[in-house]
């Protein structure tokens, strides 16, 4: 398949990414005040609300009367009966550039093509008080200008301002622009907020925007603290305009952690004039107009926190490190219901602290109930730098009896900061009545669908029944005893290897024809023997003939001569001639045996026949030892 | 006394004994079922648990604990059903109600018995029998093999009708040994079941690691390590691997 047919086919297959519904998309705006002085700036908060957790973007109007900044965003995500409910807070600060009215028109968000609009906000700018814009000085809205940490002690070089400062001519060596850090404590508790502040000082334009770096904060957790805010202050017989950013820092880890520095880049504007004269005069004058500028790194000084750990001693068994202050609630959405409906536990946690990190309380002694799975939504609030809100759990119960049931009071434990010790909270007891369910109809085992998790398919059946019998399956129990045995397996191997000796000894017999019939010449010869050694009584001419035939044999094999037409004569030759050390005594000997069982062979079948058939079998058993004993020198 | 009376005596003894020696294990099943159809979960699953002691390789009780568990609805109950189905499963694998419940409980934690891509027809095909069985199985193709080749060695004369047999045999205990080889040392190993709900894993033995992901309970996950009391598992669905405390999992 060529790669483009393949894009294409993956094209077609892929499903559609997930985007907003226009209905379910809400937009609203709103300032921190509406009547601002011309040297002050005011906050514009856009709130954007949908249903899923990727929210678009706000479109604001043409501001021509305000200088905009942005000062960040923050977010909130709550999974509720398995819906996302997503809220995204956009924070604007502006600065007003003309005394008189002004206006912030719509701020739009679109979403599959229709728009979304916030109604037009009524700006009145005034002029400044009279008491100019210092330290600590007021808005005719009656709210401090200064962020409420700001003392001048810490931010060195700041010195406190004062009326004879601001009418000094500036002190040499005052720097033109700078920037400078400050944490609110030196020492903290793991997880204890802790508030950042990196501030920007300018006594001089600035030419463009500039930029800023944020600083590294490794082994914390970190939260904004919007808005951006701006003012002026006094320092060095100067005056200087500052941009302050704050942060909310909870540190992961007890021990001595480091803050990284913050940089800004900035250009200044400087005195220097431009040579019209210059080469590249035309190329400055249309890229910056007829102001010079120079390019400034500032960076604050590296910062350090000793944290300490969260003491040992009195911690409760239910903490699980919730550091701040905090309270706790729970209830039921119901108060009465039948027994197999379902009902939804809400645990609420309402404070001050890393709300984010905290997990959800254990309510103990559910055993009355079938508990499913916990949902949680949170909500941050950021009013005076301090991180604050309520993380709501919502668990789903069913009744498994009925009757009156109660939840015990839920514990939730934190340790205070401020107290240095570890504080044990809990709800209220929650008393619910449960009525028995509907005759003839069962309870649900089963949540309804809609309380499924999102990425689970819906159920609507239930487990099977159990068994009321502990029978193995039959073929296990056949096969189980093999599976656990071992020496027993050893047989068939043992049987095996005894087969393949036995083979391998036909077959060296199979090479060797005539050492074969030498070596089982006797054994067959006193087999025969035995055979007729039955019939000896019965049927003497039939014995008499075995024992031939096994005479005859023997000495066949020995002397590797077919056996049938072996005669007397020949076998002696032969005996003489490859056994030339065979006693003379044991031919004679043969020959009497050989003569007797001939006599026999062909004689009647009487009483003195079968006397006489008995006495050479047993002359013939030993005189056949004897011979194969002489024959492989060998006594047997 | 006759014949016929002295055996009489003797059954009536042996059943008077049987009787004064306390309930049959048939019976405390029973029982043990009357306390699960009554509601009673949290007793049944004890007297489960106290007949498993005596027969701990009886898929029957595994799966009826595993029913018993689920039904309590405590937290964790999830995780302590998963662990039995599987366990149930793997004495009797292709009993079509273990199968089902091991396959519900699997899905109540967003995994499944089958895993996706994979043909329902093939994969009870692969797990129609227990490694136990398929260990039995190929011991039996053992023994016809080498018993066959015995009496070939010690029969030559009758080879000719043997040869068939002999190479049935090899080919029957070739499928049972790959078959049980594939089970055996394919499958996961060390494999564990999550017991709570959305345990933290981290990504090293300690509080002070970052979390990597939450595992939900009831999912199944291999054993990679161990380090005091936390364990290091890898979730065999998303196989993302990460520590958590040695508590939240029980080993199958």
């Amino acid at each position: 398949m060529s790669s483009v047919a393949a894009l294409a086919l993956a094209a077609l297959l892929a499903p559609p990414a997930p985007a907003a519904r226009a209905d379910e998309l809400g937009i609203s705006a709103a300032v921190d005040r509406n009547v601002v002085a011309v040297d002050d700036s005011i906050v514009l908060t856009v709130n954007v609300l949908g249903d899923q957790t990727s929210l678009p973007e706000p479109r604001l109007p043409s501001l021509p009367n305000f200088s905009v900044s942005s000062s960040g965003r923050s977010q909130s995500i709550s999974f509720v009966n398995g819906r996302v409910s997503s809220s995204v807070a956009h924070t604007y600060v502006l600065a007003p550039r003309f005394v008189g009215r002004a206006v912030i028109g719509p701020i739009t968000v679109s979403v599959d093509g229709r728009d979304h609009s916030t109604s037009p906000i009524e700006i009145q700018v005034v002029r400044p008080s009279p008491a100019g814009g210092g330290p600590g000085s007021q808005d005719p809205g009656g709210r401090r200008q200064m962020p409420p940490g700001f003392s001048g002690q810490r931010f060195r070089p700041f010195r406190p301002p004062s009326r004879d400062a601001r009418q000094n001519a500036p002190e040499e060596g005052a720097p033109e622009v700078f920037v400078a850090a400050a944490l609110d404590k030196q020492r903290a508790y793991v997880n204890e907020q802790v508030t950042l502040t990196v501030r920007f000082h300018t006594a001089v334009n600035l030419l463009g925007n500039p930029q800023y770096t944020a600083p590294s904060v490794q082994g914390f957790l970190t939260e904004d603290l919007p808005p951006e805010r701006h003012g002026t202050i006094q320092a060095y017989g100067r005056t200087y305009h500052i941009s302050e950013i704050k942060y909310a820092l909870f540190p992961a880890r007890p021990g001595r952690l480091a803050i990284g520095p913050a940089v800004v880049r900035c250009q200044v504007q400087t005195d220097a004039a431009m040579d019209p004269f210059s080469p590249d005069f035309f190329q400055q004058f249309f890229s910056q107009g007829l102001l010079q500028a120079q390019t400034r790194e500032l960076k604050t000084r590296p910062l350090a926190l000793e944290v300490t750990a969260l003491p040992e001693a009195g911690k409760p068994s239910s903490f699980t490190g919730a550091v701040g202050r905090f309270r706790i609630a729970a209830g039921l959405d119901k108060k009465r219901l039948r027994a197999g409906e379902a009902v939804n536990l809400t645990v609420s946690i309402e404070g001050s602290g890393n709300l984010q990190a905290l997990g959800a309380p254990k309510p103990p002694g559910l055993d009355s109930f079938r508990v499913y799975t916990t949902l949680s939504s949170l909500t941050l609030k950021k009013d005076q730098d301090v991180v604050a809100g309520s993380k709501a759990f919502k668990t789903l119960l069913v009744p498994r009896v009925s009757g009156e049931i109660v939840i015990a009071p839920i514990p939730f434990s934190y340790f205070d900061p401020t107290a240095g010790k570890y504080v044990s909270a809990s709800s209220a007891r929650i008393e619910v009545a449960v009525d028995p369910g509907e005759p003839g109809k069962p309870a649900p085992a089963t949540p309804p669908p809609a309380q499924a998790r999102p990425e689970l398919t819906p159920l609507t059946e239930d487990i099977r029944y159990v068994k009321d019998s502990a029978r193995k399956a039959p073929l296990s129990g056949v096969l189980d005893p093999l599976s656990n045995a071992v020496w027993p397996h050893l047989l068939p191997l043992l049987a095996f290897l005894a087969g393949l000796a036995a083979a391998f000894y036909r077959e060296r017999l199979s090479l060797d024809p005539s050492g074969t019939r030498l070596r089982r010449a006797l054994p067959k010869a006193l087999k025969r023997l035995r055979e007729a050694e039955g019939s000896v009584g019965r049927d003497p001419s039939r014995a008499s003939a075995v024992l031939f035939d096994a005479l005859a044999g023997f000495l066949a094999d020995k002397l590797d001569r077919p056996p049938s037409g072996l005669t007397l004569r020949q076998a002696q030759d032969d005996i003489r001639s490859k056994f030339p050390g065979m006693d003379e005594r044991r031919l004679a000997e043969l020959k009497a045996l050989w003569e007797g069982l001939e006599r026999l062979r062909f004689a009647g079948s009487t009483a003195a026949d079968a006397a006489g058939a008995g006495a050479i079998l047993d002359e013939l058993r030993r005189h056949l030892k004897r011979l194969d004993s002489e024959m492989t020198g060998v006594k047997r | 006394m006759s014949l016929e009376t002295r055996f009489l005596t003797a059954f009536l003894a042996t059943a008077a004994a049987l009787q004064a020696a306390g309930p049959s294990a048939a019976q405390n099943l029973d029982a043990a079922n009357r306390r699960y159809q009554q509601g009673l979960y949290a007793e049944a699953a004890e007297e489960y648990l106290a007949l498993l002691r005596a027969d701990p390789d009886s898929a029957a009780l595994r799966y009826n604990l595993g029913n018993a568990a689920i039904k309590e609805g405590s937290p964790g109950s999830l995780g302590r059903a998963t662990a039995q189905y599987l366990r149930a499963w793997r004495l009797h694998p292709r009993d079509p109600d273990i199968r089902h419940n091991l396959d519900f409980a699997l899905r109540r934690s967003g995994d499944s018995l089958v895993p996706s891509g994979v043909p329902r027809a093939l994969h009870l095909l692969f797990h129609f029998f227990s490694e136990k069985e398929l260990l039995g199985l190929q011991w039996l193709g053992y023994w016809a093999c080498l018993s066959l080749g015995s009496v070939l060695l010690a029969f030559p004369k009758r080879r000719s009708r043997l040869r068939p047999c002999l190479a049935a045999a090899l080919a029957f205990w070739a499928v049972g040994l790959s078959w049980w080889g594939l089970r055996r040392f394919c499958g996961p190993s060390n494999l564990a079941v999550v017991l709570q709900a959305d345990v933290e894993a981290r990504s090293g033995p300690g509080d002070r690691f970052p979390v990597g992901f939450n595992a939900p309970e009831g999912r199944r996950a291999s054993i990679l390590s161990d380090k005091g009391n936390w364990i290091e598992i890898m979730l065999l669905k998303e196989g993302l691997a990460g520590w958590v405390p040695a508590r939240a999992v029980e080993r199958i």
